[in-house]
């Protein structure tokens, strides 16, 4: 049977069902695979309210409420509930323990089981100081259902209406935004877990944390900046310990004389056209581009891997890396082609950053064709646009009308 | 002022006992937000959380009460490293309480062990 998206708003400017990230993980059911989307009826006494425990009397079993389309007694066609013990039965007067709402199951047989919890952040920054800005942990999920953190339509850095002109890197208010001060920013520590569309940051830590028992995690479309100096090949400016995929994202290391920039420990992680930076004018490059531990297989395809100077590495570690069309300013490793780093972006500077593919980039067009992981930019472009994918994150939009000052378009 | 987010039911996963200290549990803080936060509907009534205001405090203040912990792997083993002692929470004294100094609530804050 079939699972089901369910969707809550994250947002405290704009208020949203969740007033905050990790309130929306806590709000998760704790099994997600046998949440269940039942038809109900005859919705009383008061409306539900997310996140209130139930009880169903009848068949006496218990659980979470996860969703409902009733506003109130009288309306209403369907519940959805994670289970906390029993099987729910058909005729079951399910109550709300805080609100002492009910409405009556219809059916023995849900309409669906399986949730994908899905979080939609509003168009805001959300700042933590000292913890993640969110936590993913703890419930069991499965390829169907699972957690997902994004953005209402519209509220991306993606969904900028200057997108195509915004510099590429954080900007708090190009779109929503996570930033955490002396943490990492967003860590995954749950199977199949997902996250998209959202920039973020950390003055001291990694960006984006995969820890190794984020299995099949899935990571779309983020811009990523983090601040890790240390040595240890399970951190960096961003860490992937699992077998996640990244793809069509930026992860830029804002430390100077940082040893690398993302590490891998003995995971094997999968990265599709992610562009993955230090800044060329750092005091001091970091040491390499990758890091691992003593074993794991990192596959790299389409990645614009840069560090600023080129007697660096890209890799270090025992793990077995495979690269293909990838772009580097250091030298000497098959599947990557050396290439000046001021000559692929439009801004290789800390301060000015902008890490959009510049024309004339040796990237362009000269990436492998992967549809299934790379059919859009993190900007949105579909890919291919021109003769093949563009290398990187960024596809150029070539031959677009790009009017100069003065001189508008007629 | 600081406001501080707990959770006052049980969380199990029970499914995989495992995860549990995975999930936040009774005494955990599930985040701290400063002056004009405005937890949603469903935050407020839903029965899962109390919420504390400490005036005079920031939320840097409480980190232990938010920070994860991690292994030398950097494998997650606990939600919080920290929380706020659930039976004290539960007693008299603190059933009602809905403002608290920061001493107060680090008279009542235990390291997870």
């Amino acid at each position: 049977m079939a699972s089901v998206t369910v969707v809550k708003t994250i947002g405290f400017v704009i208020p949203g069902v969740f007033s905050d990230p990790q309130l929306w993980e806590d709000g998760a059911p704790a099994d997600e695979t046998t949440a269940e989307k039942s038809a109900a009826g005859t919705f009383a006494t008061a409306a539900f309210v997310q996140g209130e425990a139930l009880t169903f009397v009848g068949s006496g079993a218990t659980g979470k409420l996860l969703d409902t389309d009733s506003t109130g007694p009288g309306t209403g066609t369907y519940v959805t509930y994670g289970i906390t013990s029993g099987n729910p039965a058909a005729g079951d007067v399910v109550t709300g323990g805080a609100s002492l709402g009910t409405c009556i199951l219809s059916s023995s047989t849900p309409l669906n089981v399986g949730v994908v919890w899905q979080g939609q952040c509003e168009n805001e920054k959300f700042v933590v100081i000292g913890a993640p800005v969110v936590t993913i942990s703890g419930s069991t999920s499965s390829s169907t259902a699972y957690k997902e953190i994004t953005t209402v339509a519209g509220a991306s850095f993606r969904d900028n209406a200057n997108i195509q002109t915004n510099a590429l890197r954080w900007v708090g208010t190009n779109g929503c935004a996570f930033s955490s001060v002396f943490a990492d920013c967003l860590v995954s520590s749950e199977a199949n877990a997902r996250g998209s569309n959202i920039q973020l940051n950390s003055d001291d830590a990694g960006g984006l944390g995969v820890t190794s028992a984020s299995t099949d995690a899935l990571f779309d479309f983020l811009i990523v900046e983090g601040l890790y100096a240390g040595t240890d090949a399970a951190l960096g400016a961003a860490y992937l310990l699992s077998n996640a995929k990244l793809r069509n994202s930026l992860v830029i290391q804002n430390a100077s004389a940082a040893d690398h920039i993302i590490g891998t420990g003995t995971g094997s992680p999968s990265l599709y056209n992610t562009t993955v930076v230090a800044c060329d004018d750092l005091a001091t490059a970091p040491t390499s581009i990758f890091k691992s531990g003593a074993s794991g297989t990192v596959t790299v395809q389409n990645g614009d891997l840069f560090a600023g100077d080129p007697t660096k590495a890209i890799k270090a570690g025992s793990a077995t890396y495979n690269f293909t069309t990838c772009y580097s300013d250091i030298s000497g490793t098959p599947g990557v082609t050396q290439t000046n780093y001021s000559g692929e972006f439009e801004n290789v500077n800390d301060a000015t950053r902008d890490f959009r593919l510049k024309i004339g980039a040796a990237g362009t067009d000269t990436g492998t064709t992967d549809a299934a992981n790379a059919q859009f930019d993190i900007a949105g472009t579909e890919r291919p646009n021109g003769a093949a994918y563009d290398v990187g994150c960024w596809e150029l939009v070539q031959g677009a009308a790009v009017p100069i000052m003065g001189q508008e378009c007629l | 002022m600081a406001r501080l987010c707990i959770r006052i039911k049980p969380n199990p996963n029970t499914t995989d006992p495992s995860l549990d200290v995975l999930r936040t549990q009774e005494g955990d803080v599930v985040c701290v937000k400063e002056d004009g936060h405005v937890f949603s509907h469903g935050e407020l009534n839903c029965g899962q959380y109390r919420f504390i205001d400490v005036p005079g405090a920031v939320t840097a203040d409480f980190v232990i009460l938010i920070k994860p912990s991690f292994d030398a792997g950097r494998n997650l083993i606990r939600k919080r490293s920290a929380h706020l002692d659930p039976a004290v929470l539960r007693g008299v004294a603190w059933r009602t309480v809905v403002t608290a100094t920061k001493a107060q609530i680090d008279s009542i804050t235990v390291v997870k062990s």
